[in-house]
């Protein structure tokens, strides 16, 4: 793995979890599709685009790893 | 024939068809202790997921995440920290897999005494997480005793019902080991996600048929409960401290809980590891945001504002809002929840009991050869024990007790995470320093959640791993670690991952071989 995927890698998580943690708590609150507001969307939906990022960097990482059977 | 008699023999044909599939493999679990606790190391993808997945997911999830959103808000989600769990699951479970097949571990214990080069820490952590594996366990059964007894409208007394799930989860176990535990559990998984789905989809068409959740958002506006949609809640309880503090004690340390860490070292392969870090986060999703649904906007909108047990919510909103069908699948829910939790945990308890303490100390530090068959023997003895003293607890319900121990299983289980990450990570993490820390992390834990508040707004969780940490650093930079120990855990794992070193595998069935030559 190059260092700047990783790096780029834990920039995402730190970004990331900052987001869910503490900046949804004092984001404005608005209803989408006239019933989800934003930071229930954001609770319930920013976790899929995590698991994205997650499964690309792992994938990538565990091409690294082919010599352990 | 009466909804009640129908619910009652649904439930007692699931029973009998849970114990029955443990008991298929009897025979062959029997054999090996790698067999039973760790089913040969061979879970396929698809199967770890769900087991490790539903077995985050307790009989509280159900029942109690949905009344924590209706009394707390949406912050209550928090609890599944952005799904950290899943992230902490691959990059901390590979590196615990490869000492796994390299080293032959099946336990947290195996782990953290030979990383620490120390029987008595490994005695010690041992017994802290087997004394508070039980009242946890307690919990699961007592809230699916306490709801068959509401859905069958009293018909099954409580007493009946907690022993019924007590036995059938521990002859579950007993009869097919881990083997049996996971497939189960992805049964579970499959029946919990079902079920969830049928419930929101009655309870929104009966409801709310003209706009679905839209309408029951518009009634939540009206009846006085939309805060409940935003954060810090009505109540004012997750700011940016309180969501923080819920992570640690619902996510973040879920990695190292007996059941969940065991589970790191029965992947059959690294590409379990390779899709558990997509899948995993993606079955969060999936499971928690119908509980979610239910607890911030289905039951606001139905039971409106101030309702008085709010840790009934599901229970009230299966059973005298919907049909008996209903209510019966929603039982079936709680059950996969509460069972899933309750047997991968006393199945956890049952290895550390029979590994690490009657295995580790009766044989291997006496240098005699173990038998692997008695080891099973002993593992489903201690099953049959804590059966027994479950059996007590659930039926006497001692309030106190019960309640003091859970209230402190999920911080104990906690302190040993500073102890595995920096293991896995700090070449520099020492016997002294990792004793330190867990010692001190759970008296900070005890003193902060019975007898001071936690200041700052911070969890008592918080604040144990805080100290746990800081001592574990401090007092390992005055101390030195044997190089053996540097060689083994961090040298040798280092060159699999970085240089392309090839792994051993070493399990039960090699160190037989080598000891009987």
């Amino acid at each position: 793995m190059s260092k700047t995927v990783t790096i780029l890698f834990v920039i995402f998580n730190v970004i990331y979890f900052f987001i869910d943690y503490v900046l949804v708590t004092v984001l404005p609150n608005p209803l989408l599709f006239g019933w989800l507001p934003l930071q229930l969307g954001l609770l319930l939906f920013f976790p899929v685009v995590a698991a994205i990022v997650w499964g690309l960097y792992f994938n990538a990482f565990f091409n690294t790893q082919e010599h352990v059977k | 024939m009466k909804p009640a008699i129908l619910i009652s023999l649904g439930i007692l044909a699931y029973a009998i068809f849970i114990v029955w599939h443990g008991f298929r493999s009897f025979k062959s679990t029997s054999e090996s202790s790698e067999k039973f606790f760790t089913a040969d190391r061979g879970l396929n993808p698809f199967i770890l997921l769900c087991t490790t997945s539903i077995s985050v997911f307790s009989a509280l999830a159900f029942y109690g995440a949905p009344a924590g959103i209706y009394k707390d808000g949406i912050g209550f989600y928090s609890n599944t920290g952005g799904m950290v769990a899943a992230l902490m699951f691959v990059v901390v479970g590979y590196r615990l897999w490869l000492l796994g097949r390299e080293y032959g571990f099946t336990t947290p214990v195996d782990y953290l005494r030979s990383r620490y080069y120390s029987d008595g820490y490994g005695l010690f952590v041992s017994a802290f997480l087997i004394l508070f594996i039980v009242p946890y366990v307690a919990m699961q059964l007592v809230a699916i005793g306490d709801a068959v007894v509401v859905t069958t409208d009293g018909m099954v007394p409580y007493v009946i019902a907690v022993a019924v799930g007590t036995i059938v989860v521990s002859l579950h176990i007993i009869g097919g080991g881990m083997g049996s535990v996971a497939w189960m559990d992805t049964f579970h998984m499959c029946l919990g996600f079902g079920t969830l789905i049928t419930l929101i989809i009655y309870l929104t068409m009966r409801y709310f048929p003209n706009g679905g959740f839209a309408e029951a958002v518009q009634i939540m506006q009206q009846n006085g409960t939309f805060d409940i949609l935003s954060c810090p809640g009505p109540n004012g309880t997750f700011n940016w401290k309180g969501m923080i503090s819920n992570a640690l004690t619902g996510a973040i340390a879920t990695v190292v809980w007996p059941h969940i860490f065991m589970r790191t070292f029965v992947a059959s392969s690294k590409e379990n590891f390779r899709q558990m870090s997509w899948a995993m986060p993606l079955s969060y999703v999936l499971v928690y945001s119908p509980i979610v649904i239910i607890g911030a906007i289905l039951a606001p909108a139905i039971l409106g504002p101030g309702f008085e047990k709010p840790d009934n919510i599901v229970a009230v909103l299966s059973t005298q809002y919907a049909p008996p069908f209903i209510a019966f699948i929603s039982l079936l829910c709680l059950f996969a929840f509460g069972v899933s939790t309750a047997d991968s945990l006393l199945l956890s308890a049952s290895a550390m009991a029979s590994r690490d303490i009657y295995l580790h100390h009766v044989y291997e530090l006496k240098g005699k050869t173990s038998d692997p068959k008695q080891v099973v023997k002993f593992g489903r003895l201690v099953l049959l024990a804590l059966m027994i003293i479950t059996l007590v607890i659930v039926a006497l319900k001692p309030a106190s007790i019960t309640d003091y121990a859970y209230k402190l299983s999920s911080p104990f289980f906690a302190q040993i995470l500073p102890a595995t990450l920096f293991g896995l990570f700090w070449k520099r993490a020492s016997k002294e320093g990792a004793i330190a820390g867990t010692v001190s992390g759970l008296l900070v834990a005890i003193v902060l959640t019975f007898f001071v508040k936690p200041p700052f707004g911070f969890s008592a969780l918080v604040w144990a791993l805080v100290v746990n940490t800081l001592l574990l650093v401090v007092v390992s930079l005055c101390t030195k670690v044997p190089e053996e120990i540097t060689a083994k855990y961090h040298t040798r794992i280092d060159s699999i991952i970085y240089s392309g070193a090839e792994l051993t595998s070493l399990t039960d069935a090699t160190l037989q071989a080598v000891n009987q030559k």
